[in-house]
């Protein structure tokens, strides 16, 4: 029983609220030390997700439009300074380079940081650890935890529901109001009374007197490791200058 | 204040997983309408979507709280399932989900009708246009910021009524 605990190197825990950090760091530091902290993240982030290709694919595809629509909304809002590029009759200027890079770099540091702890956890045991060691009450781990179980369950009801439609006469694919109800509607209504009856099933096994076995836990090199790289990084602005 | 029955956490975690995966797929329709249509279009046909977790859930359990745990809960799910957000949507889903809570407890959580579900998708779009300025310079003149908001809060009634109504429509009320 909780053998994972013991055979996981790096705790879920860490890497939570490592990323967490990593967040907030990027939208608190500017300039040099954010683009250190973008690089180092999104190079941390990219290597540690190559065993998820998926994960790198939709990454990649949302930096993509991401950035062109930050392109887009600077041409609005931030097209002030020396002109850099001209094309056409637009002058694009060294604000909208800034704001391109600024945003980026942002985005590269949450992106990288997001992936690194999405590569190497798993959000059943994350939940695990952030009720164990951040406490977290039952309100917000019992339906997080129920959640992700019934995602499966959800793929198969979704698969007869297409099935019936499908031999109903209905499109395989959606494409009116109409036909997104025909799907939404009898899927959100048996999820919704599979967690009535699951609801009254775990109160008559004593959910209400629950509590949760904590179990103790050591941090270990590499949490200690990843604590330390996260403390750098939040005093780069004082260490840079 | 009334208790969460295990029924009530169940029900929470499938509406946090259906709020979860509409913030994900979310992403796609605001990076599309955003090329299409510019800033305008982008907010006033996607934003509600950000925003209907807490109308849904409220709609739904109809207990105190239950507004700002479906906002807070989805945009959790929404980080565990990968989005270019990150983690910067459980801020959004702490801001957004406290605003739309006050939309219930200004009527002291005895409505929890269509107007309320309007308000709550109204009341996200401050703190979300607020967000957006601090945490990704989306600042831009005072007449523009006031339209997006505008288009933020209208895309947010909307989908506030078409969650409660869908719900409605699935108890069979």
């Amino acid at each position: 029983m909780y053998q994972w605990v013991r055979d996981w190197r790096l705790r879920p825990t860490t890497l939570f609220i490592y990323a967490l950090s990593i967040t907030i760091l990027a939208f608190t530091h500017t300039g040099v030390s954010l683009y250190l902290i973008a690089l180092l993240n999104a190079i941390l982030g990219f290597t540690f997700s190559v065993e998820k290709p998926y994960l790198l694919k939709l990454f990649s595809i949302f930096i993509l439009l991401t950035v062109w629509s930050v392109f887009f909304s600077s041409l609005i809002s931030a097209n002030y300074g020396e002109i850099v590029l001209t094309i056409g009759s637009l002058g694009i200027r060294s604000g909208v380079i800034n704001a391109v890079i600024n945003v980026t770099a942002r985005l590269a540091a949450i992106m990288g940081s997001t992936l690194l702890f999405l590569s190497l956890t798993d959000p059943y045991i994350v939940i695990k650890c952030l009720e164990n060691d951040l406490k977290l009450p039952k309100t917000i781990v019992f339906p997080l935890a129920y959640g992700l179980r019934i995602l499966p369950l959800m793929k198969r009801d979704l698969d007869e529901i297409n099935l019936c439609r499908i031999q109903r006469g209905y499109g395989r694919y959606p494409l009116s109001p109409q036909s997104l109800s025909s799907i939404l509607k009898p899927l959100i209504a048996i999820s919704l009374e599979r967690a009535v009856w699951t609801g009254i099933s775990i109160e008559l096994r004593g959910f209400r007197y629950r509590k949760p076995w904590r179990f103790q836990f050591k941090l270990k090199f590499l949490d200690y490791t990843l604590y330390s790289l996260l403390v750098i990084q939040a005093l780069l602005p004082f260490i840079i200058h | 204040m009334q208790k969460y029955r295990a029924v009530d956490l169940a029900l929470l975690g499938v509406a946090s997983i259906i709020s979860g995966l509409i913030f994900t797929a979310t992403w796609f329709v605001y990076e599309v309408s955003l090329a299409i249509g510019g800033i305008y279009l982008s907010r006033l046909i996607s934003y509600g979507l950000w925003f209907i977790g807490a109308p849904l859930t409220a709609s739904l359990i109809r207990k105190p709280l239950s507004g700002f745990l479906g906002e807070f809960l989805g945009a959790l799910v929404e980080t565990l399932i990968p989005t270019i957000g990150g983690f910067t949507n459980l801020i959004y889903g702490f801001a957004q989900g406290l605003a739309s809570e006050a939309a219930y407890a200004i009527f002291k959580y005895k409505k929890y009708g269509a107007l309320q579900a309007a308000l709550a998708g109204i009341f996200a779009a401050p703190p979300c246009v607020a967000l957006d300025a601090i945490l990704f310079r989306e600042i831009y003149p005072y007449p523009v910021m006031l339209i997006l908001l505008i288009a933020a809060a209208t895309s947010g009634a909307i989908y506030g009524l078409v969650s409660y109504y869908a719900i409605k429509s699935i108890k069979g009320e």
